[in-house]
């Protein structure tokens, strides 16, 4: 060992050559402490999964809806105990110097208030913002901002202003799909053929869309019935799509 | 232990043949050796970013201004000194002015100031002071200079693919969507990206250093000022940089792929971006001034010859300071916020007065009934305290809601924050590297050139940017190179000052490399300084000390220790501390 | 706790590396050593948790002003992926601090054995990633062997596979992508693309973590191997572990926020 400076009369102590006194970071923690830590996680892990199924369930089933708030709070807490129990004994914080759990507060609490402050302006922006609230297009306006020095090779893909790039994608979709049908049907007139697009199109979004990835049903299309959000868009009101015509409201279905 | 018992050479002993040199500090993980080349470096920045601003106030000696036809239509553009002379619309003679200060700031920014004191002065003397060997990480001290130079470069490339002209702050939807399909804007957003992670870098092996290496017998407040200052500094660095990394990444990536979390015509918000750029580019506002204070707290202690009037409350502000810097962000968009959030963000502002006062406020109080030695060093300390005072006082009008919106984007913006940065930590480091330059090369400068130097550019600075507090508050918006008659007179002014700044930096600059050349061998402590590096050899040895130094009086007891190799021919202590020190 | 085992009178000729191992010259210690180069590891921690800070930020931001957009996008992703990823990680995170554990009591071999697991664990997590995750939803082509193909059989474009059969195309599912690449037919709230872009920029910056991590973890690996550490010195296995650990912590917060809360 190198310690040639260090004459130890003591008994050697392999984890503190120098008999610095320095010890608190060579703690061993043992494997069934560190078993039971993982179980724990993943029981919470399992709990947070189901805390999110059960309020659904109970919304569809049973017609409870929970304020919104339970499940952000719910998750999010469950999340912070398993961080907590990560930190202390994985990162082994519980046994280490004081001084890096003190950095880790420190830092969370430059966090808390890198978002805090971002969002006390953001969320209170309608203040000033209702006399600007009447150009700003839902969802954006696209590219109007393509087009200009040097990106000349990019204005194939340019969508119009005004259109948003949502809008934009699904009406690509329906031009395929206008596309599909007439290279079968030559026969129908604009009127039929538009018809029989959009009919293929909510088809085609029923096959694709109800059931998510093989996850549970989407709120996308119930998302104002099942309460789960709130019909608006920023606190502002400033973006709300049945201001500028709604062009996405799709038909119900 | 390694390292202790042999008496080493200096750092600076040739290791043989030329390219043996070369390759030894190319290699080198000794914090002097990475100190130094953090110095010339960045020097070499600052000779860029200066002659940025020298063209930049040239141009504006004529106002920038279509010629037009009997029609009215615009066939040219005059008054224009840089940039293509056959413009024909004012874009393109504008642009050249925009590319200009753009560079300016942004070399002067993120490849000057907030590297300066901490990356090359901090390097060289925060172990010596310490009594340490070595920073904490010596290898990552080594690769933090490579990154410096490598985000240095990619800024070049920029530069020579025809610059950026977007200011250095890189405000969203025009830095992401200008220019698509060219680099240029990208290079430098990376450039300050990889910047970034020199200054995390370096910030975190001060901290380690500080905590863990100090020499026997320091306690927290036994350490000299400076290293209280680079500490604070070094906390900042590494909590809000990650900040301005995640930010440019961002901006990046939506500039390659439209991602569109800032840009507001696809639903991102404009906003959001400053409030990242900010919570990054305030708080790295202390780490340029916090450096410069540092120093400036020891050319008053060891030039004043008396112990600092409240140490703790010096070392606390320094904390303070860095912990307000974080709720203040809000200050620099007072135009682009909501109401309460600005009413708050301006209250909060008010707080980085009372820990900034604390420090000047003392350093007044160490100069009452000093014995003042009038050199190059104490006369920056003093421009200092004058020129970062008037800096102070003028943020109190832009902290201030309802002053700051008449005042915003004007020259007095522009005047105030070059009174801190350029008059707080430009001037302080000048003051650092006059007063460590013995210990850095062991060689003397010519004491009475380097005064009429620093007189110059005292008078050069304050002539250039107390003109512009004149015009700020008289309606000259910053960032344009055209403006009323009315301006002309200032604005010469102004560049006439500038000039006068040049010559004085020149002048620095000959009485520098003359010392190099043909200075005298520089005493082991020439000021009487009572901290650790005054203990070690000038210039130090490669372990930096004999031995492990252990430390028996606090850094500025004047009154009752005697300096490292005190010899009363070299210069004055009073007498009153000798009797102190002979009783002791 | 109890003391180690290696006898400290190993000779320089038998000694394993480990036991060989010089701190640095300027450390006074090798404890010392060993404890700054945790301090100077939590630090960067700190810097990388601000650095997902800015993710999270974003998140907090778009999804009070886009609630709508937010549901939208939440519900296109399988929780059941992102939970069983949960899952991995977790326990990756603990077969890492086994390891560290065995290098502490000088079983080498059983440290190294956690350590591969380690990593076939974080390339699981990506691999999962990518295949099932990522691949479909930006360009509609499923694994073959997702289950979750069976839902979307009647838009399956018949003959239209990608990488030897083995992805196949899906019509309609693709094109959820951030901003200006958004091609999604079927989106009901306009503002969905932010919420693409946050959930890749969080996501994939993430996966890169992983992926750093895994990089580490098999550096360790490889020393490991010829004896570097042991009980006395573990620096960089500890360092690893901590940065794995970050890795599974940001992934604790994100899992949540993604996948459950709509």
């Amino acid at each position: 060992m190198a310690h040639d400076t260090t004459p130890s009369p003591a008994a050697f102590d392999e984890l503190d050559p120098h008999h610095s006194g320095v010890h608190a970071s060579h703690v061993i923690v043992g494997p069934m402490q560190l078993r039971a830590v993982l179980a724990v996680l993943l029981v919470f892990t399992a709990m947070t999964v189901g805390f999110a199924q059960a309020e659904q369930w109970a919304s569809a089933y049973f017609g409870v809806v929970l304020p919104h708030w339970v499940n952000v709070a719910g998750a999010m807490s469950i999340a912070t105990i398993k961080a907590l129990l990560v930190m202390a004994i994985f990162m082994q914080l519980k046994y280490d110097n004081p001084v890096n759990t003190l950095i880790m507060g420190v830092t969370l609490a430059a966090l808390a208030i890198f978002i805090c402050f971002t969002g006390m302006d953001l969320f209170n922006r309608s203040q000033v913002y209702d006399w600007k609230a009447g150009p700003i297009v839902a969802g954006g306006t696209g590219g109007q901002l393509w087009g200009g020095e040097g990106i000349s090779e990019n204005k194939a893909i340019t969508t119009p202003v005004g259109e948003s790039v949502a809008l934009h994608a699904r009406n690509e979709y329906l031009k395929r799909l206008r596309d599909k049908i007439k290279a079968t049907h030559p026969e129908l007139d604009d009127a039929a053929l538009e018809a029989a697009a959009l009919a293929q199109f909510e088809a085609d979004k029923a096959a694709t869309v109800g059931h998510g990835h093989g996850g549970h049903a989407s709120h996308a299309d119930t998302g104002n019935t099942a309460n789960r959000s709130r019909p608006r868009r920023g606190l502002s009101g400033a973006l709300d799509t049945a201001a500028t015509g709604n062009a996405h409201a799709a038909p119900a279905h | 232990m390694s390292g202790y018992g042999h008496h080493g050479g200096s750092y600076l002993e040739s290791k043989g043949s030329f390219w043996t040199n070369v390759v030894d500090w190319a290699t080198t993980v000794d914090h002097k050796k990475i100190g130094v080349m953090y110095l010339f470096a960045i020097m070499t920045m600052f000779f860029f970013g200066g002659m940025a601003a020298i063209a930049v106030r040239l141009e504006l000696l004529e106002p920038v201004r279509p010629i037009q036809d009997a029609a009215g239509a615009i066939v040219g553009v005059k008054g224009q000194l840089f940039g293509s002379s056959d413009a024909v619309s004012l874009e393109a003679g504008n642009n050249m002015y925009n590319v200009l200060f753009t560079l300016h700031g942004a070399i002067m920014v993120f490849m000057v100031i907030v590297p300066s004191v901490p990356a090359s002065i901090g390097n060289f003397v925060l172990p010596l002071m310490l009594g340490a060997k070595d920073v904490a990480f010596p290898k990552l001290n080594l690769l933090s200079w490579y990154i410096y130079v490598v985000g240095s470069i990619f800024a070049v490339c920029s530069i020579i693919l025809g610059g950026v002209d977007t200011g250095w702050t890189f405000y969203t939807p025009y830095s992401s969507s200008s220019w698509l399909g060219q680099p240029k804007v990208v290079l430098m957003v990376l450039a300050a990206f990889i910047l970034g992670f020199s200054s995390i870098l370096t910030g975190l092996n001060f901290v380690v250093t500080v905590h863990k290496l100090r020499a026997p017998g320091m306690g927290w407040f036994d350490m000299p000022l400076f290293v209280w200052g680079i500490y604070s500094s070094a906390i900042i660095q590494v909590l809000a940089t990650p900040v301005i990394g995640i930010t440019l990444l961002l901006l990046a990536f939506e500039r390659f792929t439209r991602i569109g979390i800032f840009d507001p015509a696809l639903g991102g918000d404009p906003v959001l971006f400053q409030h990242f750029f900010w919570f990054y580019s305030h708080p790295v506002v202390y780490v340029m001034i916090l450096p410069g204070m540092a120093i400036i707290s020891e050319l008053i202690g060891v030039h004043a010859h008396k112990k600092i009037f409240g140490y703790k409350a010096v070392a606390f502000a320094s904390l303070g300071i860095a912990g307000v810097s974080f709720i203040v962000w809000g200050h620099h968009m007072f135009t682009s916020m909501s109401e309460t959030a600005s009413m708050i963000f301006s209250g909060l502002t008010f707080l980085v007065a009372i820990p900034t006062a604390v420090k000047v406020f003392n350093w007044i109080a160490t100069l009452y009934k000093g014995s003042i030695s009038i050199n190059a060093p104490m006369l920056y300390a003093l421009i200092f305290l004058f020129t970062f005072s008037i800096g102070g006082l003028t943020g109190l009008p832009l902290g201030t809601l309802s002053t700051d919106l008449h005042l915003h984007d004007t020259y007095f913006v522009v005047a105030h924050f070059h009174y801190v940065m350029m008059g707080g930590t430009i001037m302080a480091i000048i003051g650092g590297i006059h007063h460590w330059w013995p210990k850095m090369f062991g060689k003397t400068y010519n004491e009475k050139q380097a005064m009429i130097a620093a007189v110059i550019v005292f008078i050069g600075f304050n002539v250039t940017f107390f003109t512009q507090f004149f015009m700020g508050t008289r309606g000259m918006p910053r960032r344009y190179a055209s403006y009323v008659d009315e301006m002309q007179i200032w604005h010469h002014i102004s560049t006439g000052g500038s000039l006068i700044l040049l010559v004085g930096f020149l002048w620095h600059l000959f009485v520098l490399v003359q010392s190099l050349v043909a200075g005298r061998k520089a005493e082991k402590n020439p000021w009487g300084g009572l901290t650790l590096e005054w203990l070690a050899d000038s210039p130090p040895e490669e372990h930096n000390f004999p031995h492990e130094p252990l430390v028996t009086h606090g850094p500025y007891d004047y009154e009752s220790a005697v300096p490292y190799h005190w010899d009363p021919k070299d210069y004055p202590v009073p007498a009153e501390n000798l009797k102190a020190a002979g009783a002791h | 706790m109890s003391t180690p085992h290696a006898t400290n009178a190993a000779s320089p000729t038998t000694a394993a590396r480990w036991q060989r191992y010089v701190h640095g010259h300027h450390w006074r210690t090798q404890a010392e050593e060993f404890d700054g180069c945790k301090l100077g590891f939590w630090l960067f921690l700190a810097t990388e948790v601000l650095l997902f800070g800015g993710i999270f930020c974003g998140y907090a931001i778009f999804r009070v002003l886009y609630p709508t957009a937010w549901a939208e996008g939440s519900s296109a992703l399988d929780w059941k992926i992102g939970a069983f990823n949960t899952a991995v990680l977790l326990v990756s995170s603990y077969t890492m601090a086994m390891s560290i554990y065995c290098i502490q009591t000088n079983k080498i071999s059983r440290a190294r054995w956690n350590l591969a697991v380690t990593f076939l664990l974080g390339l699981a997590f990506v691999i999962l990633k990518l295949a099932l995750e990522y691949t479909p939803k930006w360009s509609g082509y499923f694994f073959v062997l997702d289950p979750a193909l069976h839902h979307h059989e009647s838009m399956i474009v018949e003959g239209k596979t990608a990488f030897f059969g083995l992805f196949q195309f899906v019509e309609g599912y693709g094109g959820k992508r951030p901003g200006m690449l958004f091609t999604y037919p079927f989106a009901v709230d306009p503002q969905v693309p932010v919420w693409w872009a946050i959930y890749y920029c969080g996501t994939a910056i993430h996966a890169a973590h992983v992926l750093i991590g895994m990089t580490l973890i098999a550096r360790v690996w490889h020393l490991a191997g010829k004896g570097v550490y042991g009980p006395t010195y573990y620096a960089g296995v500890e360092i690893t572990g901590l940065y794995w650990h970050l890795v599974d912590l940001i992934w604790i917060f994100l899992f949540p926020l993604l996948y459950l809360i709509h």
